[in-house]
């Protein structure tokens, strides 16, 4: 209702039924804030699949027992304060954080082995270690939005591949194809129902990212939740932040309905020949 | 027929952890044969079969295709086919890529693929259904496109595991006949697995009888039936009697039997199961040594004498329903007749089955025919009847054949 008034005062608001607060969304500000939101969920979302999918995959194949371990251990983060967890992202991706240790040793071993063979007067890797500045730039807020959604990437993932008929892949192999093959044309395939579901479930949440931006993007990385949050305390415009959660929540609707136009158009196609 | 075998198993084990689904199973499978794999399940009448795929590795033993060794190649390397019990035809293809599949594969040609792919679907009569979906096929139809999925590979072997199982019964029989008729125009050796004995022994050419993980028999389906080396191969392959044997010993040639149930009998040697021949002997120093065959005539009589008496713990006598007469009255000259009273008649066309009950459980079964089945009826149920046999129609057989030779 808010999305449709105007602020009368500090804290009256009419409904007037105007759209201006929609129009002021297509302002060129507003669009490259939401253009940056779909596609860090977007690239977030695909690194979750890509990486989800061997893990699915181990644990799908696992042993019954190897396999309840391994889903715990997906599982165990759930039980961290989400405000906890990225707090210690914080520290792993600060510019002296862990994965900068990490990435600083690597770099010397990798000079090292290029002087081995002959080629450190090159400088390939440059005269020395740059940490990767991660906070306050859009690969941290990537990175931490990976890492809180990979396990609802993970879990339909798995429950697509568990249930698949290990003859759909003993069959292919018996017909000449080699691993490689019958992954990406067997059992990929054969997983897309399960891999839509894991981008929906990924994909969706991270549009609405409010707390990993907030701290991981320094503020500098906004995504659409933060200036939502914006509106309605800092700027005091419940009219415009109604507008923009709506917008968010219409885009949900229309993935969902897209998934949902796209099952039944599959069906009548097949029903038809 | 050729007596090279393609396919030569041998001596292969495997275990799963301590339990062994397969033990020493030695056997030769001959080109363009139907070998039938038969075994109740758990038999490891499945994993022999997952072995010659390629999907389980042999514990212990050798496997040979064509006398090279087929152990280190991989499933995908192998020129043999498998139709998974599921089917498992892909679901996100057209039949057609369904069947061109394992060609493309295979690198062939686009245009020698269309080719094949169309003659795979001549065979099994799937011509125009190409562009259809496997979940708008019928459940036979699928199967038929299994089977064109692996015959355009032109396989040496092809595997068949349960090939009738998920049919209903009508389309099993027609299937049946399909599956040999296809077999005899394309000439690929064919190896079934079915726990369905009816089943192997009107497919195949030959079956080898499967339980526990041990090879049991490995004879034609003829021989199998007429033949059988113990009990309870004679039990899987079709219904028989079964009486205890007290003791028996061989005396002139012939085998003498006594019973708790039966009469003592005198019966001729070819009653006996080829397995007796080989039991272990009770040597003069009491020392168990294993004798090889020695054909149907006993070497000397203490030997046999001997032979059958160590064993005749686990003998039994055994009789098929086919070769038991039933009369109401007691018969005048049979080497066997036992009275008891009539049971159920069930009219099967074009002869019926009666049950014979002794000291009141139903206990034996006749096949009689139909003339005879309506003077029965008239008797009722419950008046006396005599069910009688010829001796040498009976079965001298050791309970176990695998067990008794340890």
């Amino acid at each position: 209702m808010y999305s449709f008034g105007e602020n009368v005062s500090l804290v009256d608001i009419e409904t007037t039924w105007t759209f201006d607060n929609y129009a002021r969304i297509f302002k060129p500000e507003i669009m490259t804030l939401l253009w940056r939101t779909v596609w860090i969920s977007l690239v977030a979302t695909v690194v979750c699949l890509i990486v989800g999918f061997p893990v699915a995959l181990v644990i799908a194949t696992a042993s019954p027992a190897a396999k309840a371990w391994l889903l715990l251990l997906i599982m165990l983060p759930f039980w961290t304060n989400l405000l906890i967890r990225t707090y210690s992202l914080l520290n792993i991706l600060g510019t002296r954080g862990r994965l900068n240790e990490l990435l600083g040793w690597l770099w010397l071993r990798c000079n090292d082995f290029l002087s081995f063979i002959g080629a450190g007067e090159l400088g390939l890797l440059g005269e020395k270690f740059v940490p990767i500045k991660f906070l306050g730039t859009p690969s941290g807020v990537v990175l931490g939005i990976i890492y809180v959604s990979l396990p609802f990437a993970i879990l339909p993932l798995y429950s697509s591949l568990e249930r698949m008929d290990r003859s759909y892949l003993e069959a292919s192999m018996d017909l000449g194809a080699g691993q490689m093959q019958t992954f990406f044309r067997i059992l990929v395939p054969l997983a897309m129902p399960g891999i839509l579901t894991a981008f929906i479930i990924t994909f969706i949440p991270a549009l609405g990212q409010f707390l990993i931006p907030d701290l991981l993007g320094r503020g500098q990385v906004d995504m659409v939740a933060n200036v939502i949050q914006r509106q309605f305390k800092g700027a005091n415009d419940w009219p415009f932040g109604s507008a923009l959660s709506l917008m968010l929540l219409y885009v949900t609707f229309i993935l969902l309905a897209l998934r949902a136009f796209g099952d039944a158009a599959k069906a009548r196609r097949e029903s038809i020949r | 027929m050729t007596d090279n075998p393609i396919v030569s198993i041998r001596h292969v084990s495997k275990y799963f952890g301590k339990f062994a689904a397969l033990e020493d199973v030695s056997l030769d499978i001959h080109a363009g044969e139907i070998f039938a794999l038969l075994g109740p399940s758990g038999c490891g009448k499945s994993t022999l079969l997952r072995i010659l795929s390629g999907f389980e590795t042999p514990s212990e033993g050798e496997l040979l295709l064509d006398n090279k060794d087929l152990v280190p190649l991989k499933p995908n390397k192998r020129p043999i086919n498998m139709v998974f019990q599921s089917y498992a035809v892909f679901p996100h293809m057209t039949v057609e890529d369904n069947v061109a599949y394992g060609l493309k594969m295979e690198g062939v040609s686009k245009s020698e693929i269309t080719s094949r792919v169309n003659e795979a679907l001549e065979q099994v009569h799937l011509t125009g259904l190409g562009q259809r979906k496997p979940n708008q096929l019928s459940g036979g139809q699928r199967q038929r496109v299994a089977l064109a999925r692996v015959l355009v590979k032109k396989p040496r072997l092809l595997l068949l595991d349960e090939p009738l199982s998920a049919l209903d019964a009508k389309l099993r029989d027609a299937m049946r006949l399909e599956l040999v008729k296809l077999q005899e125009s394309v000439g690929i050796t064919f190896v079934i697995v079915t726990h369905d004995q009816s089943e192997a022994m009107a497919i195949a050419d030959r079956i080898a009888v499967l339980n526990d993980g041990k090879l049991r028999q490995l004879a034609t389906p003829a021989e199998l039936y007429q033949r059988p080396v113990d009990a309870f191969v004679a039990d899987f392959v079709g219904k028989i009697h079964c009486f205890d044997v007290a003791s028996a010993s061989i005396e002139n040639e012939l085998i003498q039997v006594t019973s708790s149930t039966l009469p003592p009998l005198s019966l001729p040697p070819s009653v006996m199961s080829s397995a007796l021949h080989s039991l272990p002997v009770a040597s003069s120093g009491g020392v168990q040594q294993t004798q090889q065959s020695i054909g149907r005539q006993p070497r000397s009589q203490t030997d046999a004498i001997g032979r059958l008496d160590s064993a005749s713990g686990k003998l039994v006598l055994a009789i098929r329903p086919e070769h038991i007469s039933a009369s109401l009255s007691e018969p005048a000259s049979a080497d066997v007749s036992l009275l008891g009273s009539i049971g159920d008649i069930a009219f099967q066309g074009q002869h019926s089955i009666l049950e014979i009950v002794i000291d009141g459980k139903p206990s034996l079964t006749a096949i009689v025919e139909n003339a005879a089945a309506q003077a029965l009826h008239n008797a009722g149920f419950g008046s006396p009847v005599w069910a009688y046999w010829t001796a040498s129609d009976m079965l001298l057989l050791p309970e176990n054949a695998s067990n008794g030779s340890n």
